[in-house]
């Protein structure tokens, strides 16, 4: 007999649940924006008193206001710390989808300033990472959309939610950093090609996508812009886009592991956003690994949006998620 | 127009005067020199949500007063310089829509949680105990504030 | 009634994660990990969220803590937590923590008032007896002059600063003189190279009978910007002298002061500015020629830390107060009424 303790503050509803074996033995919930601190106590302790044994915790992980998300997460952590039980986080996102039967559709939180936190599900399951994005942004899109007030998270349904969230789901807007530190910007040239290929070969296991005679002749096409970016001398990143036409393709935008989370990514993609506005077209176009879940995210929290799917484009199993953001 | 306040008391007058005018939601920027007065601003704004007590959150960054209306009192001059992921980290727009929020040392940070804002610069006037007070409106809600 | 209970207490106000163990009166353990060190860790990569310091490091901090002592979570007879004042985030990240802990042990928590705790920190020298006293507290965020019948349940605030607290003010100035963070330590240091009597700064609300025991320390930052102003050249160690000098000077005489006119036999000093190794010197001199009793920490028990925390919490237990209701709320800006979350 397995018994579970859920529980999940990202929204302006504290939502807590016993589920024992996949039966819901007591769920409870109270709506109160800023209170969630005094209010789970009180729930957990009315969950307690049914059951006491338990035997994980299921924590939300948000998105969400930072203020009541915390409550959940580190009273879920201490609890299953202090009975030395294991605890997992989920995307809370997750938990109001499972209440939804419907093919394609978006799950949307609100992050005020007209802004909400959202994921698309189709076939029930998550196809892109939680991000953020202003309202016309979300209504571009033709999936129906259900927001916070609609439905809420909800404990009951968590403890089926798959997924090992091991951190807080801290969605930001993306000029909250600043540009990384001693690291320097340029264009790409000829010498950079070399360590450009060991680059790819030591992300991709050993089989980068391009070959050195690849690389070369993509510089010098036309329409072309790479840039790398070098720390100490040294070439940790490098980007590319071309212009097609009425819109840029992005490329690639590729970081070395040891130098990840430098916001390099991110600098790069802001200024193939900016060289694309110089070109004036009407849209930047990319594709993405559904499953990468390090590069969506900065996507979508800079305007872009799922357009559709090209299925094996990477490969077998490998499907590829186009996505567009509109200048 | 600036305002020209010669003492103490008459800033805390200036600050009553001016929290008789505030609704719920509404958002300052303070900026001024240390010295400037814009605590003594905030205690004379607080006041006429019968919230005493009020002293400079410099190293606590936010203190939230409940109030005939709560009042959120952010000093963000520890903040200054730091990556904004500290200022964000406060998560103000969590109550600022049923709260007064005054953020002192404000510059590059309000932009953050508001597109509406009074802005009220506090510098040093001639004598010893003055001070000259700038109300810059921001947004639709406060146009016409000017003094 | 437990008599010498052990008692974890968890403080997360402001900057630091703290955990304290303590038997009774006795400090068993006493682990700090500070916000300060966690983003030079981070060197040039950028923390995803402040607080997430606070978060990553409780349960780090917990466990060191227990190792410390010798102890496991469940030996624990009574928790405690700092429920405010201070910043709502830190606060809230605590006491959640403890809320969790405590409903998964069946332990009871006590909220408490986190500047009862710099003062209770003074339970932990056993030499100390706790007869009532004039409290003197001095941290980054507050500066009080209070009645203590009881650390657990009386304290009386008769005195405040109308506007910065001292520490602040350290700060403050340790900045316009280009110094380290945080101030006070930098202060303190510089001015041993100074003279102390090279500048007479002002000493704040010094006169009249409004603000016997209130402090101001606004008017004197404006003095020494002033006297940089004028003075470009002057030296900082003497800039910096001066300046603590005027600081413990009015600290001092408004503490005995308000012993004096109390009726009380003992000082007792507490938060971070009372590690300032002129104002213990000070504070010691004045005393003994009062013929005052002085209770001061000593130096790491003066900043935030979680033994305070524990120790409150200790004699809270010790003398029959009740534990906090389920759902603790953690309030920003509170002064003195309660010591103790109901």
């Amino acid at each position: 007999m397995s018994t579970v303790l859920a529980i999940d503050t990202s929204t302006t509803r504290t939502t807590v649940a016993l589920v024992q074996d996949g039966n819901v033995l007591l769920a409870l919930h109270h709506d109160d924006p800023i209170a969630h601190g005094e209010i789970l106590p009180r729930l957990v302790s009315q969950l307690l008193e049914v059951e006491n044994s338990i035997d994980e915790v299921v924590i939300g992980m948000g998105p969400g206001p930072f203020t009541g998300l915390r409550v959940g997460i580190v009273f879920g952590q201490s609890f299953a710390f202090a009975r030395n039980i294991p605890w997992r986080g989920i995307c809370s996102l997750d938990s109001m989808a499972a209440q939804v039967n419907e093919p394609d559709f978006i799950i949307a939180v609100d992050a005020r300033r007209k802004e909400f936190f959202w994921a698309q599900y189709i076939d029930g399951v998550r196809v892109t990472e939680p991000n953020v994005a202003l309202r016309q942004v979300l209504e571009r899109l033709t999936s129906p959309i259900y927001k916070e007030g609609d439905l809420y998270p909800s404990a009951q349904f968590m403890p089926a939610v798959s997924g090992d969230v091991r951190e807080p789901i801290y969605v930001r807007r993306p000029d909250a950093y600043p540009i990384p530190d001693g690291v320097t910007f340029r264009p790409m040239n000829a010498l950079d090609l070399i360590t450009a290929v060991a680059l790819e070969k030591s992300i991709y296991n050993g089989e980068g996508p391009w070959s050195i005679e690849q690389f070369r002749e993509e510089l010098a096409g036309a329409g072309r812009y790479y840039l790398v970016a070098e720390k100490a001398g040294v070439v940790v990143g490098y980007c590319g886009a071309m212009l097609t036409g009425d819109v840029t393709d992005i490329l690639t935008i590729t970081v070395d592991e040891k130098y990840r989370r430098y916001g390099i990514g991110r600098e790069f993609l802001k200024r193939l956003i900016d060289w694309s506005r110089n070109k004036k077209v009407e849209a930047i176009m990319l594709e993405v690994r559904i499953g990468n879940d390090a590069a969506q995210p900065l996507y979508t929290s800079n305007g872009f949006y799922p357009l559709n799917t090209r299925k094996d484009y990477y490969g077998p199993g490998l499907s590829a998620l186009v996505m567009r953001k509109d200048l | 127009m600036p305002t020209q306040v010669d003492s103490l008391e008459a800033m805390y007058s200036v600050g009553f005067e001016l929290g008789e005018k505030l609704q719920r939601g509404d958002i300052l920027l303070l900026n001024g020199t240390l010295g400037a007065g814009k605590t003594s601003l905030v205690q004379g704004i607080a006041k006429a949500f019968g919230i005493t007590g009020v002293t400079s959150p410099t190293f606590v960054i936010s203190r939230i007063y409940s109030g005939a209306i709560p009042l959120i009192h952010v000093d963000a001059y520890r903040l200054v310089g730091e990556p904004w992921a500290l200022f964000d980290d406060l998560d103000l727009e969590s109550q600022s829509q049923d709260s007064i929020t005054i953020i002192e040392w404000g510059d590059g940070f309000v932009e953050r949680i508001a597109d509406e804002y009074l802005e009220i610069k506090l510098e040093f006037g001639e004598a010893d105990d003055q001070r000259i007070l700038t109300f810059i409106p921001h947004g639709q809600r406060w146009s016409g504030f000017t003094s | 009634m437990m008599s010498q209970p052990l008692v974890l207490g968890i403080e997360t106000s402001c900057d630091e994660t703290a955990v304290g163990i303590v038997r009774g009166r006795n400090l068993l353990a006493n682990v700090i990990s500070s916000s300060v060190e966690e983003h030079a860790r981070f060197g040039g990569v950028v923390p995803e969220i402040a607080s997430r310091a606070h978060l990553e490091a409780m349960h780090s901090v917990l466990n060191r803590a227990l190792a410390e002592a010798k102890v496991s979570l469940a030996d624990i007879d009574a928790f405690g937590v700092t429920a405010g004042p201070g910043l709502i985030g830190a606060l809230l990240v605590g006491v959640s923590s403890a809320s969790g802990l405590t409903l998964a042990l069946n332990k009871p928590l006590y909220g408490v008032n986190h500047l009862s705790a710099h003062l209770a920190v003074d339970a932990l020298n056993s030499e100390h007896h706790l007869n009532p006293a004039i409290g003197l507290l001095v941290s980054g965020g507050h500066s009080s002059i209070l009645k203590v019948s009881h650390y657990a349940s009386d304290v009386k605030v008769i005195g405040s600063t109308l506007d910065d607290a001292a520490g602040e003010a350290f700060d403050k100035i340790a900045r316009i003189l280009k110094l380290d963070f945080p101030g006070g330590p930098a202060i303190d240091r510089v001015a041993k190279e100074g003279d102390a009597q090279a500048i007479d700064f002002p000493r704040g609300l010094t006169s009249g009978s409004d603000h016997l025991y209130d402090f101001s320390f606004s008017g004197l930052k404006t003095a020494v910007s002033r006297y940089l102003q004028k003075v470009p050249a002057a030296k900082v160690a003497d800039v910096a002298a001066s300046f603590q000098e005027a600081v413990v000077d009015v600290l001092i005489s408004k503490a005995l002061a308000a012993a004096k006119s109390e009726g009380m036999e003992s000082l007792v000093i507490a938060g971070g500015v009372a590690a300032n190794s002129r104002l213990r010197v000070v504070a010691a001199e004045r005393c003994a020629k009062a013929g005052i009793e002085l209770r001061i920490p000593p130096m790491e028990l003066c900043t935030d830390n979680g033994a305070m925390v524990a120790a409150l919490t200790s004699l809270a237990v010790s003398s029959g107060v009740h534990a906090s209701s389920l759902g603790l709320a953690a309030e920003s800006a509170t002064g003195l009424d309660q010591v103790i979350w109901a």
